[in-house]
């Protein structure tokens, strides 16, 4: 459904994204792994669409249905971004717009992409929330009264409203604390099973990508160094970089 | 890089050429400022009188680098003054806390709030106006804002662990607050120490403007506005020339601290 | 609501002390007030007497200070020493006149400093960028008085679009009266429009990095609804802050500038009376721009609550 070409993203002068290629296929997870500055969130932020003005693609291509994200007007790709393709973020206290009540916020999603009433628009707000495991009261409520939990458990409600093919996760446990993150590990994992809905994991813990996802890519400075099914990379892992990641797991879960 | 530099080098560039202006008027003045000379009235800018003449036939050139030694006089003045009691009062009740901050605080926040032509007016009516006058009431209405500045970094420093390591060693209070932490806040207080300087020009230079600022002998710029006003359309240049003296004096001192904020990230 | 009736309370006593400090302040003045009643004229001890009498001046500190506020809340402000009449009468007109000056240049402030501000944070073009910053930067470091001297050179003198110094009066002409104080209002606001803009054009640049901007773009919001919707709302929070001091500048900017424009406001009142030290006119027109400064405050501190729901709740 998705495949990514090629792909080469530069910054001033420095190459973020070195030729990189793989594929998401419907209902699959797939997990990037690597260490901060490898390239896997630009990765990210590239297929999203929400690149800035410093950074370049140089060369390659990300298909979706055989259409080139990449060669879409602003506009066009402005249709996909929330409907087709969502992302939810590492830092959930400060994702959100902190003068906007939630459902405000999530209501937006559907004002953009779909023509709903305002009574139809609420009643699947509160459904989204409901569905994330939060109460509607929370419709009503501002960022700052919820925790960094529950808050990004607002983001995926808000992400999953136009039941989007892709769902991006770019280290979305990486603030929370270790329960907290479990709870939102199995949500990501219900909403895959459920809507059959992509995702692309990005992550630095191992343990999370293991259990997570169905195919591993791992990155390091810009380029994948391995890439497969998962079980198999763990397994038997080929590169002498996958041997040291996943060597060093019980020494330092923490990777950074 | 480069756009830090632009301001420190441009603003630098015009205070020093001020400073140049100020030290030479001490000791020359192309004319005699006060000596009326009535052959040579209202003559236009020219090679021979640079900004003209008023209507005493006076080179308004040689009256505006009189002006300004009394504008930069008394702007330093109440830099010094105002600036030093600010910051030795910030200093103490930053570094102490305590409910004495509190209450300081409190009088200077309120203090802050007005404007300071106000204050500056209410010091002047009760006091009366002259030279000695305006250095005093504008040195305490610019107290309270150096205090508060100087105060907010002392809060940020005290906890620093080199603060911490001087106390174990037995640094006594006076010795962390004026040999240790001190020296930190320098580039902080250079730039307030300028923004407070154009300051005090422009309390100064409007007071003087209103008439209640400097009295004659003394002469300031603002003073010289409100008095060649009346000749706006005979004699521009009377107005004009002391006026943009004025601007290029405050513009040098707030490009040097917008190069200063910008070079040391205060 | 709570919290509204705590401000107001603090609002009352600060009000009740701002009254103690200027009439204080306005009791330690050096010199006899009767001299400067009589100026130079010869007058006899019975005359001293009944004059010290007819102003209040034999009363004690406190009772004078009673008398002092239950003539604020009575309308009766005090005789001028050099006019002989109430306080009241003078001030008046003049009153109007000041307000509507301040408020026309806060009105143009608002107009211009918040567009400027905004395409300022939109715009990528360097020289665009440039010019902004030396505009700002040239404008903020003019005297008020310079501007409206320039003002007046070429508006009046170059332009002739207005006659400087021929004021005309609200009674006379509503229209001619506004747009006589244009010209002293737009002295009043050029250099508070650079600071403002400056000010906002920051904060949303500050804003403008935050997480959830990128969270509003992966929404397919577009970049006006981002900067609009978005940003703009969080920017003007701090903004609203800054703006009490520019309003309060303001009022005190036009004790300048109506000097300037020879408009007859309480500035001109003000600085008449001071140089006359006519100190009955003095604290009462001081005490009057030191509560406006203060319900200046107050209201902005009350929207600033009603704008930022972090600070409704936490308090």
């Amino acid at each position: 459904m998705f495949s990514i070409k090629n792909l080469v993203v530069e910054f001033d002068d420095n190459t973020a994204v070195n030729n990189v290629s793989f594929d998401i296929n419907e209902g699959e997870i797939v997990a990037i792994v690597g260490e901060s500055g490898s390239g896997k969130s630009v990765t990210a932020l590239t297929i999203a669409g929400l690149l800035n003005n410093e950074a370049r693609v140089t060369l390659g291509s990300v298909l979706y249905n055989d259409k080139d994200l990449l060669k879409l007007s602003k506009k066009e790709m402005r249709s996909l971004q929330g409907d087709e393709i969502s992302m939810i973020f590492q830092e959930p206290m400060s994702s959100l717009n902190p003068t906007m009540k939630i459902g405000k916020q999530m209501a937006e999603m559907l004002k953009l992409h779909r023509e709903y009433d305002k009574v139809q628009v609420k009643e699947l707000v509160c459904k989204a929330l409901e569905s994330t495991g939060l109460s509607r009261d929370n419709y009503d409520k501002y960022p700052h009264q919820l925790s960094g939990g529950m808050r990004q458990r607002v983001m995926i409600a808000m992400a999953m409203l136009c039941e989007p093919k892709l769902l991006i996760a770019d280290e979305p446990t990486t603030a929370l604390d270790v329960t907290v993150q479990e709870q939102i590990i199995k949500l990501l994992q219900e909403i895959n099973e459920k809507n059959k809905t992509s995702i692309l994991f990005i992550t630095h813990n191992l343990n999370l990508a293991r259990r997570l996802s169905d195919k591993l890519i791992v990155m390091s400075k810009g380029c994948i160094v391995e890439s497969g099914n998962a079980k198999e990379i763990f397994e038997n892992p080929k590169e002498e970089y996958t041997k040291k990641l996943i060597e060093a797991i019980p020494k330092r879960p923490e990777l950074k | 890089m480069k756009r830090k530099n632009a301001y420190l080098i441009s603003g630098g560039i015009i205070i020093a050429a001020f400073l140049i202006l100020i030290i030479v008027s001490i000791f020359y003045t192309p004319y005699d400022p006060v000596q009326n000379s009535y052959g040579e009235r209202l003559l236009a800018p020219s090679a021979k009188h640079l900004m003209g003449t008023d209507k005493f036939g006076r080179d308004v050139f040689s009256r505006v680098m009189m002006g300004l030694k009394t504008t930069a006089l008394v702007g330093t003045l109440v830099v010094f003054i105002g600036g030093g009691i600010g910051t030795v009062i910030g200093a103490l009740t930053g570094y102490f806390g305590g409910i004495v901050d509190e209450i300081i605080m409190k009088i200077n926040d309120a203090i802050n709030g007005f404007p300071s032509v106000l204050l500056a007016l209410v010091f002047i009516s009760v006091f009366g106006m002259g030279r000695a006058n305006v250095i005093a009431a504008l040195s305490v209405v610019f107290i309270p804002s150096f205090a508060r500045i100087v105060r907010s970094e002392y809060i940020k420093l005290r906890e620093r662990d080199y603060v911490k390591s001087a106390r174990l060693m037995g640094a006594s209070h006076i010795r962390i607050i004026f040999a240790h932490i001190f020296p930190n806040i320098i580039p902080t207080l250079i730039g307030a120490f300028t923004v407070g300087f154009n300051n005090a020009v422009l309390a100064e230079s409007g007071l003087s403007y209103l008439g209640l600022g400097v009295v004659p002998p003394d002469a300031s710029l603002g003073m010289m506005l409100s008095e060649y006003q009346s000749r706006l359309s005979s004699a521009p240049w009377c107005v004009l020339f002391p006026g943009i003296v004025i601007v290029l004096l405050i513009l040098g001192f707030s490009l040097f601290a917008e190069g200063i904020r910008k070079e040391y990230n205060v | 609501m709570k919290y509204f009736a705590k401000k107001c309370v603090a609002l009352i006593i600060t009000l009740f002390l701002i009254s103690v400090a200027t009439f204080l302040l306005f009791q330690v003045v050096p010199g006899d007030p009767v001299l400067l009643i009589v100026g130079t004229e010869d007058v006899s001890p019975e005359r001293v007497e009944q004059i010290r009498e007819q102003f209040g001046l034999n009363d004690g500190l406190v009772t004078r200070y009673f008398n002092f506020v239950k003539g604020i809340f009575s309308g009766d402000l005090g005789t001028s020493y050099v006019y002989r009449s109430p306080v009241a009468e003078l001030i008046k007109d003049k009153l109007l006149v000041t307000l509507m000056l301040a408020l026309i240049s806060v009105i143009i402030i608002v107009l211009v400093a918040f567009p400027l501000g905004i395409m300022w944070a939109r715009v990528t073009n360097k020289y665009i960028e440039a010019a902004c910053n030396v505009f700002t930067q040239i404008s903020m470091s003019i005297p008020s008085f310079f501007i409206g001297i320039l003002v007046i050179y070429i508006f009046s003198i170059i332009l002739n679009v207005f006659v400087a110094g021929r004021y005309v009066s609200y009674d006379e002409d509503l229209l001619g009266f506004i747009s006589y104080l244009i010209f002293p209002a737009i002295a009043i606001s050029l250099p508070k429009i650079a600071m403002v803009a400056r000010f906002l054009r920051n904060a949303m640049l500050d804003e403008m990095n935050k997480d959830y901007v990128r969270t509003a773009y992966s929404k397919g919001c577009s970049k006006n609804r981002v900067m609009y919707l978005h940003v703009l709302r969080n920017a003007l929070i701090p903004v609203l802050t800054f703006m009490g001091v520019i309003v309060a500048e303001a009022v005190a900017g036009s004790i300048v500038v109506e000097q300037v424009f020879g408009v007859p406001g309480i500035g001109r009142l003000l600085i008449s009376s001071i140089s006359n030290r006519d100190y009955p006119v003095v604290q009462i027109l001081i005490l009057y721009m030191a509560a406006a400064v203060i319900i200046i405050y107050f209201i902005l501190d009350v929207v600033y609550r009603i704008v930022d729901p972090r600070i409704r709740r936490n308090q």
